[in-house]
């Protein structure tokens, strides 16, 4: 006899009180830097002995060296944070991601509040004072002006080149313009600490709104910014032999003279003013300071001459060279070399518009042949840098390039949610700090869709969003770009969109581009170089000299190279 | 049949002749394609170059946006430039693009920008179709070197403008020469803002040359 099972309805309660009692508990993270710890446990316990090192210190009075030790280790582990960040969340696969993020974002920023607690229970009477004021400042303008007194104050205090910032003060209140542009320069460049610290700790602008930074790095900086006046103008030949506080009042006396003359601005903004004047006397290698780091430049423009004083730059070997031509690219007839692509539209009239954007193949398929021959070398890595390419949304070009290189500076995983992250932010911070053209409160400039478009990165602000020194040619010379690329580092550059793109309705609009390597011939003279563009999405293309030289003349041979 | 053939070649020059002749297109091609061999160059291209180079366009003026062509400033002996920039999406395919966003006065004997300023007018959306029916099909390369033509006659026509005396015969024909190539070249829906910035001239050259923009309302 078969034993009558029960209703199916009335055990219905009983499991689905089963299942609920058998789900996985949905994790429940605390509220700090700890979220992340069930996945980087390393990045955990670095964080966690950093934390117990600073509760140790916990109103003591440190020194300098203690202070920037403890500060380091706070930005190796935001730097690293942000590339977990960037990396993991997305395996992690955890719902509500911005919470984690922000608590994630919150465990530094109490690490970060530790330190400057230190710094503050640590520096002199007067530093104290600067610091709250910097920290108080609510416009960027009045924060800019504010460093520069601060620069003085600082510097005064450790008795160091006070004449020379008493010049920089002074001429500060005739000419506002200078100084702000100065200002603006020094900051992001001076101290890329404090907008990482921002950018990393406020990802959306909303757990401070303040810079912070130790005071200790403003010093560091404040030396070789002084370090790097005293080069420009030539003052202080040999500043150890007269010790540090002569040179000091030598170079303050120069750069006063230089100011009221407007040398310095051209010091700062054009390189071509070091062409123009030249400094006399000692020889070029005399200037530098013994020991002195010339790779670690903190003006954003330094005068041609610190870079002169590098050593010869090699050529770098391209880590994923472009494969050379196939056996059925030699019969078919295929260049190996990506010219760009051919893109039809519809022009204004609604015919069809088709753009070739290679201007001159047959230029191309000469260098293919002669690359295929073995008579050329590749520079840099634009088979590897291709991916790093991807569209850019909206007027955008500047800051998608600069996308692409911080990514392959900081490590980040070039996915296209990646790269397109990158860029939101990078919008957001330039149009934060006023660093995006046009009314930056009106999103549809950015050209996305509707509204008003049509926005951009002014020319000033080119390379700005890196985070890292850079040098910002203007005018420059041919072989000065070729110079750059072949040091290795990706270069941004702006061209003429028309010649670039070989599409006269672009004519004399500007574009910026990405080159990720060169290919020169056997005496290292320019061939072509390879470009990243976001406009078109296309990474690798090779553009002939005699293509891109033109286009990028054409917009004032602006590029920007990271130091 | 060899008859037949010569006969059919004939039509078929005589048909290209006849297209060539009659379409628009031609003369600025032939034009352009002289400009890029003689490789115009003048103080006036250089100092456009030179709005990207810092001074006071560096924190105005867009990388992206593009350059309008330079106007002779009123009473400046042919040394002042008045030239504005307008935003233009930078991405491929037919461009929108827009009155100008921003005005700067360039001196052709520092090479340098004296003024930068952005417009009081937000900008507008102007209609598609950004250059004259007869530069269609010219190309980038040859676009250009025509506008560096421009550039060198800009500089030339500015001189006899900022002349105290009457034009002489060579300054009329360099003004007739100027205007011809002004129009070939200008964006047909910036017109009114190029006789803003400076109406003197415009009216100047209606009288030398006996042709000129319409006057803006």
């Amino acid at each position: 006899m078969r034993m009558k099972s029960p209703p199916f309805k009335a055990l219905l309660p009983l499991l689905l009180g089963l299942l609920i009692a058998a789900a996985p508990e949905v994790p429940q993270l605390p509220p700090d830097f700890r979220a992340m710890c069930p996945y980087e446990a390393k990045l955990c316990a670095d964080y966690d002995a950093l934390k117990a090192e600073l509760d140790a210190s916990a109103g003591q009075t440190l020194n300098g060296e203690k202070l920037a030790k403890l500060n380091a280790e706070l930005i190796g582990i935001v730097r690293r944070t942000d590339a977990v960040v960037y990396d993991q969340v997305g395996k992690w696969k955890l719902d509500g991601i911005r919470e984690i993020q922000g608590s994630i974002f919150g465990g530094l920023y109490v690490l970060r509040h530790k330190v400057n607690e230190l710094s503050l229970a640590s520096a002199p009477e007067e530093a104290a004072r600067l610091y709250g004021s910097l920290l108080s400042e609510e416009h960027r303008a009045d924060k800019l002006m504010g460093d520069l007194h601060g620069s003085e104050l600082t510097a005064q205090a450790l008795g160091e080149s006070a004449q020379k910032l008493e010049a920089l003060n002074a001429e500060a209140s005739a000419t506002w313009q200078d100084i702000r542009t100065f200002a603006l320069n020094a900051d992001r460049m001076g101290y890329p600490i404090e907008s990482t610290a921002k950018r990393e700790l406020s990802p959306g602008g909303k757990l401070i709104d303040t810079h912070v930074n130790s005071l200790q790095e403003r010093v560091a900086n404040l030396r070789d910014r002084l370090a790097k006046i005293r080069q420009a103008t030539g003052a202080g030949a040999s500043p150890q032999a007269a010790g540090e506080a002569a040179a000091a009042r030598e170079a303050g006396a120069a750069v006063g003279a230089r100011l009221k003359a407007g040398g310095l601005d051209r010091d700062l903004f054009e390189h071509r003013a070091a062409e123009e004047a030249p400094v006399s006397g000692a020889s070029p290698t005399a200037a530098v300071k013994p020991g002195f780091d010339s790779n670690r430049v903190n003006l954003t423009v330094s005068p041609k001459m610190l870079l002169d004083n590098r050593p010869p730059p090699e050529i770098a070997k391209p880590t994923t060279p472009l494969p050379p031509r196939t056996f059925w690219q030699r019969l078919t007839g295929a260049s190996p070399l990506y010219g760009g692509g051919v893109f039809t539209d519809r022009d204004a009239a609604g015919e069809k518009h088709t753009i070739v954007m290679d201007a001159y193949p047959a230029e191309t398929e000469r260098i293919a042949k002669l690359r295929d021959a073995g008579q050329t070398s590749t520079v840099g890595d634009p088979g590897g840098r291709a991916q790093y390419v991807f569209r850019q949304t909206g007027g955008t070009c500047a800051l998608a390039s600069q996308a692409q290189m911080y990514a392959e500076a900081h490590g980040i995983k070039p996915t296209r949610a990646n790269m397109r992250k990158l860029e939101d932010e990078f919008f957001a911070r330039a149009s934060e700090t006023n660093q995006f053209s046009g009314n930056s409160a009106d999103p549809g400039q950015r050209g996305t869709k509707g509204g008003f478009g049509g926005g951009g990165t002014q020319d000033q602000y080119l390379g700005n969003m890196l985070d890292t020194p850079v040098k910002k040619h203007y005018l420059a010379k041919q072989d000065e770009l070729l110079t750059a690329v072949s040091r290795g580092k990706m270069i941004m550059v702006s061209a003429n969109a028309g010649m670039l793109w070989n599409d006269d309705r672009h004519k004399n609009g500007g574009h910026a581009i990405v080159i990720t390597g060169a290919e020169v011939d056997q005496a290292g003279g320019l061939l072509g170089y390879y470009i990243n563009d976001t406009g078109t999405g296309e990474g690798a293309r090779f553009v002939s000299a005699k293509q891109f030289l033109p286009a990028w003349e054409n917009r004032g041979s602006v590029f920007i190279e990271p130091l | 049949m060899r008859q037949t053939l010569r006969l059919l070649t004939a039509l078929f020059l005589l048909a290209a002749c006849a297209k060539t002749e009659n379409h628009p297109l031609s003369a600025a091609q032939s034009e352009a394609a002289e400009a890029e061999n003689l490789k115009f160059a003048s103080r006036l291209s250089e100092a456009i170059r030179g709005v990207h180079a810092g001074g006071p366009c560096a924190d105005v003026v867009a990388m992206e946006w593009p350059d309008g062509f330079p106007v002779p400033a009123e009473a400046s002996q042919g040394r002042l430039f008045k030239i504005f920039f307008y935003p233009m999406s930078s991405v491929p395919g037919e461009p929108t693009f827009y009155t100008p966003a921003a005005e700067a006065l360039l001196d052709i004997e520092t090479g340098k920008v004296t003024s930068c300023a952005l417009t009081a007018e937000k900008p507008k959306e102007l209609p598609r179709g950004r250059w004259p029916a007869a530069l269609k099909g010219v190309g980038a390369f040859p676009m250009d070197a025509l506008a560096k033509k421009l550039h060198a006659r800009t500089e030339a026509v500015a001189a006899v403008y900022g002349s105290a005396n009457a034009p002489s015969p060579a300054g009329v024909e360099t003004a007739k020469d100027y205007i011809r190539l002004f129009k070939m070249n200008a964006e047909p829906s910036l017109l009114p803002y190029y006789y803003r910035l400076n109406p003197a001239f415009w009216e100047w050259v209606r009288v030398t040359a006996g042709d000129s923009i319409p006057a803006a309302r």
